[in-house]
């Protein structure tokens, strides 16, 4: 009886840590989405919670009014679209290939990719590299140096291996060379790890704000997330707002505070991510499931 | 033999565009690192430059911040090791606990989604939370339960750095890290489970006897990962939460690379240091490997 009653006490006690660690997360992003759609000056009286107080979409106007943030949605749009399909389609036959025990020269292929794992140059040789390159201050330094990453290569190739080899083999008999298997027969069936490879990928290219802080220095190619670092850092959003003052209506302007902008623009940074993810989530999941059995 | 190849040519097109990239993009660095023994010279190039031997390791080890830069380091580390680690590790206790299906699931989707967000976004979320002006929540709720007189600016105070960034990295990592736990607890015979209360133990002996046990290997491995890196402390998360006021507390070895050598081109010395953590972090990871085998565990390696 009396253990009976000490789990009925840790069970209380579970669900309520549990829900309170789930507040602790979730009332943050609530409270800036709040903060974002309040009037600026009001927001500066603070006891704004979970409603605004005094309702407006000036903080966003104002944003949107200056082409910083247009470009800046632009070139993360273009760099995580064309940085994923690249990156999963090279790290996919790359994978392929590595998954065929026949072939020669995979070891050592292997041992090459894996050592990267151990020792890496560090920043400032890649830096360096990047300049001799010619990808300083371009569109490309943001996708080819980041086309491949070793965690994803182990995940295709695991999945790959773990294919059944008699749906190969019998179309092999068919006459059918290596790349119509693998585009006929095996991408169709690997579209659960092309699905969580992607979003991985995704995320990462949306959520980079290094490339964008050392490697570029025009502002037009700024992308979302450097440019909130220096929105959030840097004040920068004093001199965004003065902008707009000339673009747009003094009236929708006059109560917006560099703080508000603050908050507007984490709100556009983060939106697609959370609209996103809770149908994307099992994806992710599967992703980490996958490799943690074999690496 | 050649006709094999031939038969794969098709792979070997599949593999060779990652081979070059490989080479170029992780190989070619691994070479120019060698300007850490060099006077590197942008317009010599890394191959005729001048030989300086060990000078900018000297250079590093004796520069007046050496001392707080390797204390940070380590210190931010064992912090996170200490009470980071653990922490994802409870929480897929609790989750494990959970009977009510769809709570557990609500749950979890909510502890993932700090994991999805940068740390831009997060800095810019701590920031918000623990301002002073504008009612700061921590702050208001401090002060209205009587802890606190007056707001007190905590990204301002050096003395509060390490554990804002210890307790931001618990919140943005707890979830995802749990996955990995939940996974391993789901393979724990629950046979185990039915003797054990067949014998009378309570709740508290099951997890210590047998479900803890049940993941033990995971947590290995991944605590081998973690002391490996005992030199990172996390570059992303402070060089944006870091701010002039608390750069005693908050410099890393990383940062330091960044500031010495991106922005006030030093490179050789900034690679120098990259490189110094680099061989330290694959020492350590080996070393702490080797233990985990002396104890008759399974390593990484």
């Amino acid at each position: 009886m009396r253990r009976h009653w000490g789990e009925k006490v840790f069970s209380v006690f579970n669900y309520t840590i549990l829900c309170l660690l789930s507040f602790s997360i979730l009332f943050p992003f609530w409270r800036i989405l709040m903060l974002s759609m309040n009037d600026g000056i009001d927001s500066l009286r603070g006891g704004i919670y979970f409603w605004p107080r005094e309702a407006t979409w000036s903080n966003y106007i104002v944003i949107f009014a200056r082409s910083e943030i247009i470009d800046a949605y632009k070139v993360t749009i273009l760099r995580t679209v064309i940085g994923t399909v690249l990156s999963v389609f090279l790290t996919a036959i790359m994978a392929y290939g590595l998954s065929k025990r026949h072939l020669k020269g995979r070891k050592f292929v292997n041992a090459m990719i894996l050592f990267t794992m151990f020792f890496n140059g560090g920043l400032i040789p890649i830096y360096l590299l990047l300049k001799d390159l010619h990808l300083l201050n371009t569109l490309w330094v943001y996708i080819i140096p980041a086309l491949y990453q070793l965690w994803y290569i182990i995940l295709f190739r695991t999945f790959f291996q773990q294919l059944p080899a008699s749906l190969e083999e019998s179309a092999k008999m068919d006459g059918a060379n290596d790349l119509i298997v693998f585009f006929r027969i095996v991408v169709p069936l690997s579209l659960p790890i092309v699905a969580t490879i992607s979003l991985f990928t995704a995320v990462g290219h949306w959520n980079d704000w290094f490339s964008g802080t050392v490697y570029v220095q025009d502002p037009k190619l700024i992308p979302l997330q450097t440019l909130l670092m220096k929105i959030i850092r840097e004040n920068d959003s004093a001199q965004m707002i003065a902008g707009s003052l000339s673009t747009v209506s003094q009236q929708s302007v006059k109560s917006v505070t560099s703080y508000s902008v603050k908050m507007a623009t984490l709100v556009v940074t983060i939106l697609p991510i959370v609209c996103l993810y809770p149908f994307l989530q099992r994806y992710f999941v599967k992703g980490v499931l996958v490799g943690s059995i074999k690496g | 033999m050649s006709k094999g190849i031939w038969n794969d040519r098709y792979l070997y097109l599949f593999v060779i565009p990652g081979v070059i990239w490989f080479l170029i993009f992780c190989y070619q660095p691994m070479y120019g690192v060698l300007i850490a023994f060099k006077d590197y010279d942008i317009v010599a190039g890394v191959y005729n430059s001048e030989w300086v031997g060990l000078k900018y390791f000297s250079d590093f080890f004796h520069d007046f911040n050496f001392n707080s830069i390797m204390i940070n380091t380590i210190a931010i580390s064992l912090l996170k090791l200490l009470i980071g680690f653990p922490a994802p590790i409870i929480l897929a206790l609790l989750l494990n606990e959970v009977k009510k299906k769809m709570f557990k699931r609500i749950t979890q989707t909510v502890t993932y989604l700090p994991f999805f967000v940068s740390w831009v976004v997060v800095s810019g979320i701590w920031y918000e939370l623990l301002t002073v002006d504008q009612g700061g929540i921590v702050n208001t709720f401090l002060m209205n339960i009587g802890l606190l007189k007056e707001p007190v600016f905590w990204f301002g105070n050096p003395d509060y750095f390490w554990g804002l960034v210890v307790a931001s990295d618990i919140w943005k990592g707890i979830g995802w890290g749990s996955i990995i736990y939940l996974a391993a607890l789901s393979g724990v015979d629950v046979d185990l489970y039915e003797a054990a209360v067949m014998d009378g133990a309570s709740r508290w002996k099951q997890t210590w006897h047998i479900t803890l046990p049940g993941i033990r290997s995971t947590i290995i491995i991944l605590f081998i990962l973690n002391v490996g890196s005992i030199l990172n402390a996390g570059f992303d998360q402070i060089y944006v939460m870091q701010n002039p006021a608390v750069m005693d507390r908050a410099q890393i070895i990383d940062t330091y690379v960044m500031t010495t050598g991106i922005f006030q081109a030093n490179y050789s010395i900034a690679a120098a240091v990259g490189l110094f953590k680099s061989i330290v972090g694959l020492i350590m990871l080996l070393l702490v490997n080797a233990l985990v085998k002396i104890l008759g565990e399974e390593g990484v390696l």
